[in-house]
């Protein structure tokens, strides 16, 4: 039994399933990639999520990723610099915006500087992880101080906070806001001051890693991530 | 029972003690000496030593005073009521943290059941230390309440009765002469209560958030540190192995009557 265990757990690599690790932002749009990238290529492919920051650690432990795709290019860096991956092609960019619920505070949010008025809850992405990387250097750009209730771990959760209500606002991506229509976003003139440019890559010595990349750059994944609200590179 | 195992229970029961002591012994092997001032003295690690000390200090507090006359009243009783309630004491030792955490929002949240109410009276605990400790309290109290709830079932009523056939309130007779007697298991749930909440997570990440100083204890900062500066992480994960392993050394002869190795003898 235990080695039905230890071999289940290793499929990824040689059996026909690719693994993608993508950063949270990819969560809406992975199920349109996975049926593209197995129609195109005839293999199981198989997403999971995370926040950006924890991929170089998680790959450097072996988790079974054929490809990683992060927010950012500055994530994507260190991982190289550690030697753990090649062949970086940029998949698509992104742009920081704010979002919004349907809170008393929340509904006299017009614009970014409405943030740092006291009584509006915010929350933002941690510094660790990209989306707070960016938003650290969009608010210092605008020269505006934001008292933020909360750093999330990742973009998700940051946005999660607004759904639920718990927050009347929070800076995201705009593919989080295009996600969750029932959120009022708000855009922020000057973000694109602050272009985020998501890459993927293939993890060292995994295979089929490079067709799927291929895939990715074509015109079919492009129009996908353009329908998500991704920008392209 | 004194009878020696054969030689092959020992060589499996050496695979859990591995399973159990390996990764502890990596933690340490790993741990960056020579910047271990500079990651303790760093801001973020200093005030989330601060906020955790503090805030699963107040939880255990929190679980000793009303988890007290919790287990005596769960103790003392037999019908359906009890039994739902120490189902409900159960929980959220079963229940994953983040669960718990969802849960709470849910509750004590801004648009949540009873969070409405409190927010309109001007309370907010989401984000706020005060919801840092309502989380780790939630998680602990059913590890002070069980343990406690435990030994008074084990006591002999006796005692309790004869000082109050002399005259004794219920009360006066609990305080004086059975509060005494289950007095390890007090403490022995109250330290397990505190190891629970300052060791506290997905309860706090999901209710609390995470902040710097105001609701990012020890743990959301080893958390956040692993994906900025894992050696920092090692260092601050490191803090608490050893004030667990002291809180375990530190009390076993005095007050771990129920984990003291002679007890069976």
């Amino acid at each position: 039994m235990a080695a039905a265990f230890i071999a289940a757990g290793c499929g990824g690599a040689d059996s026909g399933t690719v693994d993608v690790l993508a950063a949270s932002s990819y969560t809406d749009v992975a199920e349109l990639l996975e049926a593209l990238l197995e129609e195109e290529l005839g293999l199981d492919i198989e997403f999971s999520f995370g926040s950006s920051g924890s991929f170089l650690e998680q790959i450097r432990q072996g988790a079974p990723a054929s490809v990683v795709i992060t927010a950012d290019n500055a994530t994507m860096q260190r991982i190289s610099d550690a030697d753990l991956v090649d062949s970086i092609v940029s998949i698509a960019t992104n742009e920081l915006i704010v979002v919004v619920a349907d809170t008393s505070a929340g509904r006299g949010i017009e614009s970014v500087r409405d943030l740092e008025s006291s009584g509006v809850l915010v929350v933002l992405c941690a510094s660790s992880a990209p989306c707070g990387a960016a938003t650290d250097a969009l608010l210092g750009g605008l020269d505006l101080d934001v008292d933020a209730a909360s750093r999330e771990p990742n973009v998700r959760a940051t946005l999660t906070k607004v759904r639920l209500g718990e927050a009347d606002a929070a800076i995201v991506y705009r593919t989080d806001a295009l996600a969750s229509p029932e959120l009022r976003a708000v855009p922020i003139a000057q973000a694109d001051n602050v272009q985020v440019i998501s890459q993927a890559a293939a993890v060292g010595g995994r295979d089929n890693a490079l067709r799927v990349l291929q895939v990715l750059t074509e015109p079919a994944a492009v129009a996908i991530l353009a329908e998500a609200g991704f920008g392209s590179p | 029972m004194n009878r020696r195992p054969p030689a092959w229970v020992f060589a499996m029961a050496a695979i859990p003690a591995l399973l159990l002591g390996v990764p502890l012994l990596a933690l340490l092997w790993r741990l960056p000496w020579s910047n271990l001032g500079a990651a303790l003295g760093s801001d973020a690690a200093t005030s989330a030593l601060v906020l955790s000390l503090i805030t699963s200090l107040i939880a255990t507090a929190l679980c000793v005073v009303f988890g007290l006359p919790l287990a005596w009243a769960l103790a003392s009783g037999r019908g359906t009521t009890t039994r739902v309630v120490r189902a409900l004491c159960l929980l959220p030792i079963v229940l994953p943290p983040v669960v718990g955490g969802v849960a709470l929002l849910l509750a004590f949240g801004r648009q949540g059941i009873v969070g409405q109410w409190l927010a309109d009276v001007g309370v907010q605990l989401p984000f706020t230390t005060a919801g840092v400790v309502l989380a780790q309290t939630f998680v602990a109290l059913p590890f002070f309440v069980l343990s406690v709830e435990a030994a008074l079932r084990q006591l002999d009523a006796e005692y309790s009765d004869v000082a109050i056939v002399h005259g004794a309130s219920p009360f006066r007779a609990f305080v004086s002469v059975t509060l005494p007697s289950v007095g390890p298991a007090v403490v022995a749930g109250a330290v397990l209560a505190w190891a629970r909440a300052l060791g506290e997570f997905g309860a706090t990440v999901t209710f609390a958030g995470s902040l710097e100083g105001r609701t990012q204890t020890l743990p959301l900062a080893v958390y956040d540190l692993l994906e900025r500066d894992p050696a920092d992480a090692v260092v601050l994960s490191a803090v608490l192995v050893v004030v667990a392993v002291a809180v375990l050394v530190g009390l076993r002869d005095r007050w771990f009557g129920i984990f003291r190795s002679d007890v069976s003898s």
